[in-house]
């Protein structure tokens, strides 16, 4: 008869506690490789990946990219695509065993389970690498353009991996709670329900809710200067840090980890994620107020301004290698206008606003557009630039450079100052829908985008602002049939009638005498927009 | 031998649906119905846009659950039944999209009842519907083409895989947008790309169902291993 000697685990030394270590290193080893092979991964850092590199090699994405608005604004895209891989794959990789049948062949191993579980939770980490390392290379390349504007909030950027750490531990904690696989693709499902939930304005509370999630979509108005932003990025990140250790020690302890250390771990990982995570809701600092405030009504101060030629541009600060840009716009304007009118002095002032009517259908009242146009005004004459053009904070786009376009053209013809709205009848209209069109290329192809996806006229618009001018599609049409002509013979008889196309209450039958152009008839009594004097 | 398997079916019917694994279904379908319950029984005023997108969540929540239906243990035992694979697949399929069916028009009929009038009246729930048979369409296509040549782990791929079509829809640049909101001018253009997906997912469906290996080659060959039944 033998007998077998078996040896107590408490008796286990420093060595073996050595060599599970090696051990659960090289498990993870193995995970992490299989994880980043994971179809899902491939899935999720292709989708992730794909349409960015799609829209730069077709020549359609941003040259004026805002830095601090592009390092937050893909994280739920990223949620989406790098953490639901991370999510997935972990889950399914920590269930391997039990989807297998080979769970129970487990027990005979020497390294324990709860070591397992922590190979799997490591395994996540070269991922999450990889995420960091693609988004510091993706905001580099942003940076590296010279129109690009402010600065990445490096909080922001941490977000990504860390949500691929969070989710990735989320994954494995799952998978040992609750051996199915149904369960990850719901709780991805969950974040996203609730991340959407978070930023609907009609629900009671939902402020709260969105950045108690790993991401917040919680969009300002529009780009701010950095001195406004107002999202609690360093606190969301260390709740997001304070989280993922609550999960790992979840996950080690539900597998058969104990010990003083894993529970003072998880404590002080629960204490920052609820510290962090209620210091999200403190009321924003007095300084980003006072920044807020005065960038509408004293934005003097927080601007550079350049004159290039006859034309003075003042832009936030972080804005202004934004100037080249709007400058191109205006030369292309000026080139259609006689010589002594382009010589007049101009400027241009960046602004931004802080009414947010976003919740009640971008509607404002004549008497709440008076009043911003009275704020713009009063800035101007104090800055010593009158009748400054409005350039808002989003550019590149080809409805951003019709919309100033137009803008800048009126001025031109007008010479009015900023906040005026209306619709411009007669030759003016002609006037101003030309010069924007033939400004630039982007120009006019914002113009034709602006013209299909509106009815009755041209909207020259900044999306930030509810201010507008617009064309009437009448007014439109001739001005449509002169930008297929060669410019510079438009130009000739632009600037030899100017007197008279520029002239207030000049009727479009008359543009359409000189350029030889058909005139639609007019809209019948009633229907017609009414016309600003 | 046809009029055999036709016989077949309807006592197919009963054993089927009580083999099949309905808990991940039932977990899903279930959390497919908190998510339009929820907003429906509270008194916030959602938009269509806000409504459509909690339909469009529940019904990929539908997909993941029916993408589970056709996991199937027994699947290389009962290879050599008389019945085709095709049949006995075709079962499995009708009995979770009959299951499906019902659960979508209770999640339909607990999002109308929830929404304010004005807008459930011109809620495009049509659309909504085709959205959702097509992606639990393409999770079964998925499952049944992951379970050719052994039944096991069909959901734990077509699960996440429907997910990653969800999100490649979703991802998909501006003229070939298929998850348009209600109103927009692309919609129809879109609903017509959703009915060729359906119509490519039941195709795939009919197609994956079919035996994988002839029985020609079967003879001769002795038993022939299957392929690695892990799915990673």
């Amino acid at each position: 008869m033998t007998t077998s000697v078996i040896e107590r685990p408490e008796a286990a030394t420093a060595a073996q506690a050595a060599n599970s270590r090696g051990a659960m290193l090289a498990l993870a080893r193995v995970e992490a490789r299989r994880l980043l092979r994971h179809p899902v991964t491939i899935a999720g850092l292709l989708l992730f990946l794909g349409p960015m590199v799609y829209q730069w090699v077709s020549g359609g994405a941003n040259r004026f990219p805002v830095l601090h608005d592009e390092d937050w604004s893909k994280q739920f895209i990223g949620l989406l695509t790098l953490g639901g891989a991370a999510l997935v794959a972990a889950n399914l990789a920590a269930l391997r065993a039990h989807r297998h049948g080979t769970a129970a062949q487990y027990g005979v191993l020497v390294l324990p389970h709860a070591w397992r579980t922590g190979a799997f939770l490591l395994a996540v980490v070269p991922f999450a690498g990889i995420v960091a390392l693609l988004v510091v290379v993706r905001i580099g390349l942003l940076a590296l353009l010279p129109s690009a504007a402010g600065r990445p909030n490096p909080a922001e950027l941490a977000v990504y991996p860390a949500v691929v750490l969070l989710l990735g531990a989320l994954g494995v904690l799952l998978a040992r709670v609750l051996r199915t696989a149904v369960l990850a693709p719901l709780v991805l499902l969950g974040i996203v329900v609730f991340t959407f939930i978070g930023v609907l304005g009609s629900v009671p509370g939902s402020r709260y809710l969105a950045w108690l999630m790993p991401v917040s979509v919680e969009e300002p108005l529009m780009p701010y200067p950095i001195d406004m932003m107002e999202r609690p990025a360093g606190r969301h990140l260390a709740y997001l840090a304070g989280l993922i250790v609550v999960l790992v020690a979840a996950a080690l302890a539900v597998t058969g980890a104990r010990g003083r250390r894993l529970t003072l771990a998880g404590a002080a990982g629960l204490a920052v994620a609820v510290l962090a995570g209620s210091a999200q809701y403190l009321p924003v600092s007095d300084a980003v107020k006072k920044a807020s405030l005065d960038a509408v009504e004293r934005p003097a101060g927080m601007q550079t301004c350049r004159t290039i030629d006859q034309v003075t541009y003042c832009a936030f600060d972080d804005f202004a290698p934004w100037i080249d840009g709007w400058d191109t716009v205006v030369r292309g304007v000026l080139r259609g206008v006689p010589e002594q009118e382009a010589r007049k002095p101009l400027a241009v002032r960046q602004r931004v606003s802080t009414d947010d009517n976003r919740s009640n259908g971008f509607v404002s009242g004549p008497e709440d557009r008076a009043k911003v146009a009275e704020v713009w005004k009063r800035v101007d004459d104090a800055a010593g630039t009158p009748n400054a053009v409005t350039v808002g904070t989003r550019w590149g786009e080809g409805e951003d450079e019709a919309g100033f376009a137009g803008r800048v053209a009126f001025e031109v013809v007008a010479r009015k100052g900023p906040g005026v709205d209306g619709v411009i009848c007669g030759t003016r209209g002609v006037l101003v829908g030309w010069l924007a069109g033939q400004a630039t290329p982007l120009a006019a192809e914002g113009l034709r985008e602006i013209d299909a996806s509106s009815t009755g006229g041209v909207w020259f618009f900044d999306r930030s602002f509810n201010t507008f001018i617009s064309v009437s599609d009448r007014e439109m049409a001739v001005a449509k049939a002169l930008l297929k002509r060669p410019a510079a013979e438009v130009a000739e008889t632009v600037k030899r009638s100017w007197a008279e196309l520029s002239a207030a209450g000049t009727p479009t039958e008359r543009a359409g005498e000189l350029f030889g152009v058909p005139v639609p008839p007019q809209e019948p009594e009633g229907e017609r927009s009414v016309c600003m004097e | 031998m046809y009029g055999v398997t036709a016989r077949a079916v309807p006592a197919l019917l009963a054993p089927t649906a009580r083999a099949m694994s309905w808990l991940p279904f039932l977990a899903a379908a279930g959390f497919g119905l908190v998510i339009v319950a929820v907003p429906a029984a509270m008194t916030v005023v959602l938009s269509d846009e806000d409504l459509i997108r909690l339909l469009r969540l529940a019904g990929l929540c539908g997909a993941v659950g029916v993408a589970f239906l056709l996991d199937d243990p027994a699947a290389r035992v009962i290879a050599t039944v008389p019945t085709p694979r095709v049949v006995r697949h075709a079962v499995r399929a009708a009995v979770a999209l009959v299951a499906a069916a019902l659960w979508w028009v209770a999640v339909v009929a607990i999002t109308v009842a929830g929404a304010d009038k004005e807008v459930a009246a011109h809620l495009p729930v049509w659309d909504a519907s085709l959205e959702a048979v097509a992606f639990a369409s393409a999770a079964l296509a998925l499952a049944a083409a992951r379970s050719r040549g052994s039944g096991a782990g069909a959901g734990v791929v077509a699960a996440p895989a429907v997910l990653v079509l969800a999100l490649l829809l979703s991802r998909l640049p501006e003229r070939l947008a298929m998850l348009v909101a209600p109103g927009d001018p692309r919609s129809d253009a879109a609903h017509d790309r959703w009915a060729a997906l359906l119509a490519l997912a039941i195709a795939g469906l009919l197609w994956a169902g079919h035996e994988p290996v002839s029985a020609r080659r079967f003879r001769g060959q002795g038993f022939r291993t299957s392929r690695r039944a892990d799915p990673r």
